[in-house]
C-alpha cells in the first residue's frame, strides 16, 4: 500500500480530473457583419475595446476560480448503513473530524445504502458489517467525488479495525473515465445554440422574433445531434439507443431554451445582449452545472446556484439517463422545463411590448403627420419637406 | 399632400464631366449591389461560425482528454544496476512509459524537481538483519518521487508504476511529492485559468477593435495587444488571488509568472493581428482554431502533456500556449527549473509572428501601393490622352479661325483700295392721275445724283 507524503487536506479530492474552463467562443464577428468603411469615435472605442474584454475577465474569472480552485465537500449526502451503535458513533466522528464536510443518514437497512447511491438521494454510501465496510460509489455523478467517499469509508474501516471494499454502481465508460466529455456535450449545446443567435441577430439586426425562434429550434435539433455524433468517434457511452436518443432529447430541449433565452436578451438589450449571454449561459451556468466540479463539492454559493440553474437541469438529467438508468428523473428535467417555459412566456411578454410600443409610436407619428399636413392647409405652418 | 420626389442631383461641371460621374455612380450602385448577399446568403455565413463550432470544439478538445492515459511518460528507475535495468526495460517496453535507469541515487529526487523528468522509483537494497542468513533473499525500499504540480494524472500514474515495482520486489512503496499542488489550487487548475482568462482578453481585444475600428493601423492594434498584456494577467492573478492566494511564492516568483503570462498575451494578440491579416472579417473562425481549439487542449492545463495522444503531444512540443503553461508551471512549482525551454517555445513565437505581420503587412502595403500606382498610370495615360485630344482639338479650332481669318483677310486685301465711282438715279413715274387722289399734285421729275464714297 502506497502512502503519500506531504498529505495536506483529508477531504482533497486525490483522483485526476480533467477542467476546462469553456470560455472561449464569446464574441461573434460573422463574415460580413464588419462594414469597414464605418468609423467610430474615439469615445465607442476605447469604450469598446476596454469594456468588453473587462467585462469577460471579470466574469470568468470570478465564477471559475471561485467555484472549481479546490472543490472540497459541502454536506455531501452520506448514507451510512450498519447497527446503530455503531453507526451513532461514526456519525460523531465524522462531524468531529470533518465539520460540515458530510450530510450523514443513518440507516440500518443495508439495502437502502446501495439503493441511495443508484437513485441519487446520496452521493455515496457506507456499509457496516462488522468490522468490514463496503463503500459504495457512483463515478457517474461526479469522479471527483469518488475519492472523497472512498476515503472516508478507508477512514470509517480503519476505525472499526477492518478493511474496506469499494463498489461502484454508475460507473463512467471506460473510453471517459474523467466524465468531462459529457461536460462537453453541454458546453456544445450551449454555445451552438446562442452563438447561432447571436450571429443571426448580427447579420439580420431587424431579424423578428419569430425568425429567432425558428433559428433557435433549428439549432436544438442539430446541436445536440452533431455534437453527440462527433463524440462518439472518441467515446462509447455503452448505453442502449434509447439512452442516447433520450439524451439528445435533453440536450434539444436545453439547445431550444438557451437559443430561447438568447433570443430574449438579445430582444432586451440588442447587440449587448452578448454580455447577459455569456453572464446568464456561461459565467453563471458552466461552473454551477456539476460538470467540472460536482454540486456535493462545489462552495455553498455554487450550490444554491445549482439547484435551481438551467444548465445543471440539463446537466443532471443527462447523467441520470446514461448513468444512472433515469433514476430520478423528474426533478432535473422539471428544472430544466421551468427554465423553457419561463422563457417562452418571457419572451412573449417582451415580444408584445415592444409591438405595442412600436404601434404607439406608429400611431403618434401618424397623428403628428395629420397635425401638420392639417396646419399647412390653412397655412399655418410650412409643410414639412 | 405628397411630397414631390427630390429631384435628382444637378450634375456640375461640364457635360461631358456630369456623364462620367453619372457612369461611375451607377458602376459604384452596381458593384455595390452585386457584392451585397441577399439575407438568405447572410444568414448561412452567419451559421457557419457556430457549425464550425459544434463540429470542431468536440473534434480537438474530446479527442484530446476523454480518455488521459500515460503516453511515453519519462520515468527515471534509480538503483543498483542488476535490479533496476530489467525494471526499466519492462516499463521502458509499455506504450506507457519511457524509463531509464541510473545507480546515482541523488538523481531520483533531483531530476523530478529539475523537470528532467516526470516521476522517478528509487529502488535500494536494504542492509540484511544481523544475524541473518547470508543466502537470505535481499529486502527492498521502493520510494517513488512524483510531482503532482506536473499534473495530478501524472502523479497518480507514476505512484501506480512506483507500486508495482514494490509488489515485484516484495515490498510496499512510499511516495514522496516533491512539487505539491497550493492547498487552494488542489487541482492544479488555476494556473490553466489565468492562461486561459488572459487569452481570453488577448484575442478579445482586437475583435473588438476590428469591430469599432476597421481600418485600425497595425500600430494602434499592437498598441492594444501592449496593453493588455500588461493590464489582463494583472486583473485576472488580482481577482483569483482572492481564492488561490500567492502561491506560497516570493514577489519575484509571481513578478516573473506576470511577466511570462504578458509575454504570452502579447504573442496571442500578434496571432490574432496576423489571422486578422489573413482573413479579414472571418477571423473569427481562425482565432477560435488556432488560439482557442489547437492551443488549449495541447496546453498541458487541462491534460498533462504526458497524458496526451501523440498528435496533441507533438502540438504541446512546439504550441505557444504550452510554451507559457509549462513555464507557469516552472515558476510557480518547480523554482523556475526548466523555465528556459519552454519561455524560448514562447519567445520563438513571439518573435515569429511579430516579424510574419510585418512581412504579411509590407506585402499587402507595396501590392496595394502597386495598385495604386497601376490605377494612377492608367489614369495619368487618361489624362495624357485627354489633354493631347484637348490640344488637338484647340490646335484644329485655331488653325480653322486661322483660315478664316486668312480668308477674310484675303477678301478683304482683294478688294479695291481706291474709291468707288456711285450713281444713284432716282425716277418718279409721271403716271395718270387719278380722279379720287385727294392730294393732286403734279410730279413728273427725274432726279440723278453722282457722286463718290469710299
Amino acid at each position: 500500500m502506497s502512502t503519500t507524503t506531504p498529505l495536506k487536506d483529508d477531504r482533497r479530492a486525490a483522483e485526476p480530473a480533467f477542467v476546462m474552463p469553456e470560455n472561449h467562443l464569446d464574441l461573434v464577428v460573422t463574415p460580413g457583419s464588419v462594414d469597414p468603411g464605418r468609423t467610430a469615435s474615439l469615445k465607442t472605442t476605447l469604450i469598446a475595446v476596454i469594456s468588453m474584454p473587462l467585462f469577460f475577465l471579470f466574469a470568468f474569472t470570478l465564477a471559475y476560480v471561485s467555484s472549481a480552485h479546490a472543490p472540497v465537500p459541502h454536506d455531501m449526502a452520506v448514507t451510512l448503513a450498519g447497527p446503530a451503535a455503531t453507526t451513532d458513533r461514526l456519525v460523531e466522528l465524522i462531524d468531529e473530524q470533518a465539520p460540515r464536510a458530510f450530510d450523514v443518514t443513518v440507516t440500518t437497512d443495508a439495502s437502502r445504502a446501495s439503493e441511495d447511491v443508484s437513485t441519487r438521494a446520496s452521493v455515496g454510501s457506507i456499509v457496516v458489517d462488522g468490522s468490514d465496510v463496503t463503500t459504495v460509489v457512483a463515478s457517474g455523478g461526479g469522479a471527483l467525488a469518488v475519492p472523497v467517499v472512498t476515503q472516508l469509508g478507508q477512514q470509517v474501516a480503519e476505525e472499526l479495525g477492518g478493511t474496506a471494499t469499494v463498489e461502484n454502481v454508475a460507473p463512467l465508460p471506460s473510453d471517459d473515465p474523467g466524465g468531462s466529455v459529457l461536460f462537453f456535450l453541454l458546453v456544445i449545446c450551449t454555445v451552438g445554440a446562442f452563438l447561432s443567435i447571436t450571429a443571426v441577430s448580427q447579420v439580420l439586426p431587424a431579424a423578428r422574433t419569430r425568425s429567432l425562434v425558428a433559428t433557435a429550434a433549428g439549432a436544438a435539433l442539430v446541436v445536440p445531434v452533431l455534437g453527440f455524433s462527433v463524440i462518439s468517434l472518441f467515446v462509447d457511452f455503452e448505453v442502449p439507443f434509447g439512452s442516447v436518443a433520450a439524451v439528445l432529447g435533453v440536450g434539444a430541449i436545453y439547445a431550444f431554451t438557451v437559443g430561447l433565452l438568447a433570443t430574449l436578451f438579445t430582444k432586451i438589450a440588442g447587440q449587448g445582449g452578448v454580455l447577459l449571454v455569456i453572464l446568464f449561459l456561461v459565467a453563471l451556468n458552466f461552473p454551477s452545472a456539476g460538470g467540472s466540479v460536482p454540486e456535493s463539492m462545489l462552495p455553498p454559493f455554487w450550490q444554491v446556484v445549482h439547484n435551481g440553474w438551467i444548465g445543471s437541469g440539463a446537466f443532471e438529467q443527462m447523467r441520470n439517463v446514461l448513468f444512472f438508468g433515469g433514476d430520478g428523473s423528474g426533478r432535473w428535467l422539471v428544472q430544466l422545463l421551468i427554465w423553457t417555459a419561463g422563457s417562452i412566456v418571457l419572451l412573449a411578454g417582451v415580444t408584445a411590448l415592444k409591438k405595442r410600443g412600436a404601434r404607439s409610436t406608429d400611431g403618434a407619428t401618424e397623428v403628428d403627420d395629420e397635425r401638420v399636413a392639417t396646419d399647412a392647409a390653412v397655412g399655418a405652418v410650412p409643410a414639412r419637406s | 399632400m405628397t411630397d414631390a420626389p427630390a429631384p435628382p442631383a444637378v450634375p456640375t461641371g461640364s457635360a461631358p464631366d456630369a456623364t462620367r460621374a453619372s457612369d461611375a455612380t451607377r458602376a459604384s450602385e452596381a458593384t455595390r449591389a452585386s457584392s451585397t448577399p441577399n439575407p438568405a446568403a447572410k444568414v448561412v455565413a452567419a451559421l457557419l461560425l457556430p457549425l464550425f463550432f459544434v463540429v470542431v470544439f468536440p473534434l480537438m478538445f474530446v479527442s484530446a482528454l476523454h480518455e488521459p492515459t500515460p503516453n511515453d511518460l519519462s520515468l527515471l528507475v534509480v538503483g543498483p544496476e542488476q535490479v533496476v535495468s530489467q525494471v526499466a526495460d519492462g516499463l521502458d517496453g509499455t506504450a506507457e512509459f519511457a524509463a531509464t535507469h541510473t545507480d546515482v541515487t541523488d538523481e531520483a529526487r533531483s531530476s523530478v524537481e529539475d523537470r528532467t523528468v516526470e516521476g522517478s522509483i528509487l529502488v535500494t537494497v536494504d542492509s540484511p538483519a544481523a544475524g541473518a542468513a547470508a543466502d537470505a533473499a535481499p529486502t527492498f525500499t521502493v520510494t517513488t518521487y512524483v510531482a503532482n504540480a506536473e499534473g495530478r494524472s501524472v502523479a497518480s500514474a507514476v505512484t501506480a508504476a512506483g507500486a508495482t515495482v514494490a509488489e515485484q520486489l516484495g515490498t510496499t512503496a512510499e511516495t514522496v511529492d516533491v512539487a505539491p499542488l497550493a492547498p487552494t489550487d488542489t487541482l492544479g487548475t488555476t494556473l490553466f485559468y489565468l492562461l486561459t482568462y488572459t487569452s481570453l482578453a488577448a484575442y478579445l481585444v482586437i475583435i473588438v477593435l476590428t469591430q469599432v475600428k476597421p481600418g485600425a493601423p497595425l500600430r494602434v492594434r499592437y498598441l492594444g495587444s501592449a496593453i493588455t498584456a500588461v493590464v489582463a494577467p494583472l486583473i485576472v492573478f488580482g481577482l483569483s488571488s482572492i481564492w488561490v492566494g500567492d502561491y506560497d511564492a516570493s514577489f519575484g516568483t509571481i513578478a516573473a509568472l506576470l511577466g511570462v503570462n504578458a509575454l504570452y498575451v502579447f504573442t496571442v494578440g500578434a496571432a490574432a493581428i496576423l489571422i486578422q491579416q489573413f482573413l479579414g472579417n472571418a477571423a473569427t473562425f481562425g482565432i477560435m482554431g488556432f488560439i482557442v481549439f489547437l492551443n488549449f487542449p495541447s496546453a498541458g492545463g487541462a491534460g498533462p502533456a504526458a497524458m496526451l495522444p501523440s498528435f496533441w503531444q507533438a502540438i504541446h512540443g512546439f504550441y505557444f500556449g504550452a510554451g507559457a503553461m509549462e513555464s507557469f508551471r516552472s515558476i510557480v512549482y518547480f523554482d523556475g527549473a526548466g523555465t528556459t525551454r519552454w519561455l524560448l517555445q514562447l519567445l520563438a513565437w513571439t518573435v515569429g509572428l511579430v516579424l510574419a505581420t510585418v512581412v504579411v503587412h509590407l506585402t499587402k502595403t507595396v501590392r496595394a501601393q502597386r495598385a495604386d500606382l497601376a490605377v494612377l498610370r492608367t489614369r495619368d495615360a487618361e489624362h495624357v490622352a485627354s489633354r493631347r485630344a484637348t490640344r488637338d482639338s484647340l490646335a484644329a479650332l485655331e488653325a480653322r479661325e486661322a483660315a478664316e481669318a486668312r480668308q477674310a483677310e484675303e477678301a478683304r486685301a482683294a478688294e479695291p483700295t481706291e474709291h468707288r465711282h456711285v450713281r444713284v438715279e432716282a425716277y418718279l413715274i409721271d403716271d395718270a392721275r387719278h380722279d379720287d387722289d385727294p392730294h393732286p399734285t403734279d410730279r413728273r421729275s427725274i432726279t440723278s445724283a453722282e457722286g463718290a464714297v469710299r
